[in-house]
């Protein structure tokens, strides 16, 4: 159960001023990051990391939940001002937030995304606080078996919703089951795929390698397209709404939330999703429906809501479980584990304490993003005409010089580099980076209590199946497999069709 | 018409070819790796699971093969252009080389001329614009997180 003396000793941890001050510059560079183009969230997160490090594990959880909150909220300024979406997630937000400021309601549709925002990102944190002790407690019966068929669940789910190809999504997740065996064993300790080095040992540096494939390869894919690079003209005008404005979209704004939430629990169904769901159900019970595209203002606000609805219920697989569902969660959850908060259903029983401090925060960075947004949103526009020049250069520097301040090993520059051009060459050739990321972390989580189990069982593999909770996870993953072969031979003939015309 | 043929989206035929190649290679290597390894009294030795892997690296690599072969692999991006992909090799290079050098130089000396580098290689051509975001970009960045903030980069040496 939520405790409300620990969550009010929270609140009062994230009140402090230094980690205010901290969670208020993470909401400001949240929005700034969200909002250009091409830099997501994740990247944010992942960029931020190694220098959280050296502020505590307090403010820099304050730091980076900020980032990512404010950063898919961000998202929607571009959609909205120079009709290219900030974040993927923002995609939705153009249908009618660009024709709203195309008929001179810029600041009207900045308005409405940005309470549609925090409404929808407190409505989820608040569902994190009450649902998530509530799951780390049934979760705390979980023995391996029921750990494996989870991450197992996680990779296959995985590989059948993320890109286009689900066969690419698979390789990509193979690669980063490679990935995770690199190192000692996790059971008897056997050096494996280490080529004899003690660098190796370890494993390959998780953080570098986050760092690289989704900063550096962005800021390599962005030298790319750097002349392409649309400039914002529109002009603002009165950004906070007016109580009636919003007052007419309060079912909206519940349906996104309740469905911005559901999808967001799901594994690998993110902010996107959830806009994208909530869009095409706000216009379909709409009496408007042909409105819809053309400027609707319900349409930016059922895309905003259950984008950052959505947040919650990504962090709550994460946090009580240890299973990330998309990449931004995953790299929350290796923040964590670098701050030595090791997600599951053993953080809330140990540090119950950082637990209700995390949903505290959370709640904050969400308001912060809310009343920074209101007040600046004309300000944080300016950051879309910043010189590209300038700008990627400057990503590339925090990103070599995170991977190596981490540990202070030249060695980390390397992997970050490696990895931002294998990143750079899988975004290019439509193979997704998400499943390689959590099969990183849940190869790793499904290999040591895959081995954990048949050790309990003496080898006896039935274990999987005696066990109902595993085996109903482990039927479910294997649905989710069968999906994905649909969908990749349904891929298969739609390529045939194309080329037939 | 060379020019306007290089506009073109392409089937990535050649990019899953060798994914396919890689994967197998992999596969292979994991094989031959495992079977070094010791093995267990039961089953769910260290050699188990990367076994498993080898697998679905198999048999991926072998279904973007046929897919590639096939002409089935999907259109998704256009060619790179010669500018774009001279400005992407340059810097990666320039990075490679920064990586390298970044402590035997010190960081202040090696990012301001890797910044100087990368500034100009994306078409910056106002010099004053240049110098100054070289200069003052790497000092500041310095002081707040290294000075300030107690990050640990790498060592400054010249010019502080």
């Amino acid at each position: 159960m939520l405790d409300l003396a620990l969550l009010a000793k929270g609140f009062g941890t994230v009140f402090q001023p230094s980690h205010l001050f901290i969670l208020v510059l993470g909401t400001i560079g949240g929005i700034i990051v969200g909002a250009l183009p091409g830099l997501t969230a994740t990247m944010a997160i992942a960029l931020l990391i190694p220098f959280t490090f050296s502020m505590g594990p307090t403010a820099g959880i304050c730091m980076l939940l900020a980032v990512y909150t404010a950063g898919i909220y961000g998202g929607g300024i571009a959609s909205i001002l120079i009709r290219t979406p900030g974040t993927p997630a923002a995609v939705v937000t153009v249908l009618d937030g660009y024709p709203m400021a195309q008929k001179g309601l810029a600041g009207q549709a900045l308005g409405l995304a940005t309470v549609g925002s925090g409404i929808g990102g407190l409505f989820s944190a608040l569902c994190l606080a009450i649902f998530a002790p509530l799951l780390a407690a049934f979760a705390l019966r979980f023995s391996a078996p029921e750990f494996f068929a989870l991450a197992i669940l996680g990779l296959s789910v995985t590989v059948t919703l993320t890109g286009r190809s689900p066969l690419k999504g698979a390789l990509s997740a193979a690669f980063g089951l490679v990935i995770a065996m690199v190192g000692l064993d996790p059971i008897g300790g056997f050096p494996r795929f280490t080529f004899g080095t003690t660098e190796l040992a370890g494993g390959i540096a998780f953080v570098p390698m986050l760092i690289g494939l989704f900063s550096l390869s962005e800021a390599f894919r962005q030298i790319e397209i750097i002349e392409t690079v649309e400039r914002m003209t529109a002009k603002i005008g009165r950004v906070v709404p007016r109580i009636n404005e919003l007052v007419v979209h309060k079912w909206t704004m519940l349906r996104a939330c309740l469905i911005g939430i559901t999808v967001g629990v799901m594994p690998s169904m993110g902010p996107d999703t959830a806009a994208f769901m909530s869009y095409a159900e706000t216009k379909r019970s709409s009496d408007r429906p042909d409105d819809f595209g053309k400027g609707e203002p319900a349409g930016v606000v059922a895309a905003q809501t259950a984008e950052n609805a959505s947040t919650g219920g990504d962090v709550l697989p994460m946090i009580t479980l240890g299973v990330p569902g998309d990449a931004a969660t995953a790299v929350l959850m290796g923040a964590l584990i670098i701050h030595n908060l090791e997600p599951g259903p053993l953080l809330f029983r140990d540090h119950a304490d950082v637990v209700h401090m995390i949903f505290a925060a959370l709640i904050v960075a969400n308001i912060s993003f809310m009343v920074l947004g209101l007040l600046g949103a004309r300000y944080f526009a300016k950051v879309l005409n910043v010189d590209r020049r300038l700008l990627v250069p400057t990503i590339v520097l925090f990103s070599l010089v995170g991977a190596y301040a981490l540990n202070n090993n030249p060695s980390d520059v390397w992997v970050c580099l490696i990895f931002g051009i294998i990143g750079y060459l899988m975004q290019r050739y439509d193979f997704p980076i998400s499943p390689m990321v959590l099969a990183v972390i849940l190869g790793a989580m499904a290999e040591s209590n895959f081995r954990r189990s048949l050790a309990m069982s003496q080898g006896d593999p039935m274990i999987f199946l005696s066990r109902p909770i595993a085996c109903g996870i482990l039927i479910v993953a294997l649905l989710a497999a069968f999906s994905a072969i649909r969908r990749q031979i349904a891929l298969a003939r739609r390529v045939d069709a194309a080329g037939a015309r | 018409m060379n020019e306007q043929a290089s506009d073109r989206p392409v089937r990535m035929t050649v990019p899953d070819l060798a994914s396919a190649m890689i994967a197998a290679a992999v596969a292979v290597w994991i094989v031959i790796e495992s079977r070094r390894w010791p093995a267990p009294d039961f089953v769910g030795g260290p050699a188990v699971v990367p076994l498993l892997v080898a697998t679905v690296l198999f048999v991926c690599a072998g279904l973007l093969l046929r897919t590639a072969l096939m002409g089935r692999s999907a259109v998704v991006e256009e060619p790179l252009q010669a500018t774009q992909f001279r400005r992407i090799a340059i810097m990666v290079a320039a990075t490679a080389a920064y990586a390298g050098v970044l402590e035997k130089v010190g960081f202040l000396p090696a990012t301001m001329v890797y910044l100087a580098v990368f500034t100009a290689v994306l078409g910056l051509r106002d010099r004053r614009m240049l110098i100054g975001y070289s200069v003052l970009l790497p000092a500041a960045f310095y002081l707040l997180f290294a000075v300030v903030l107690k990050v640990p980069l790498p060592p400054a040496q010249w010019p502080l």
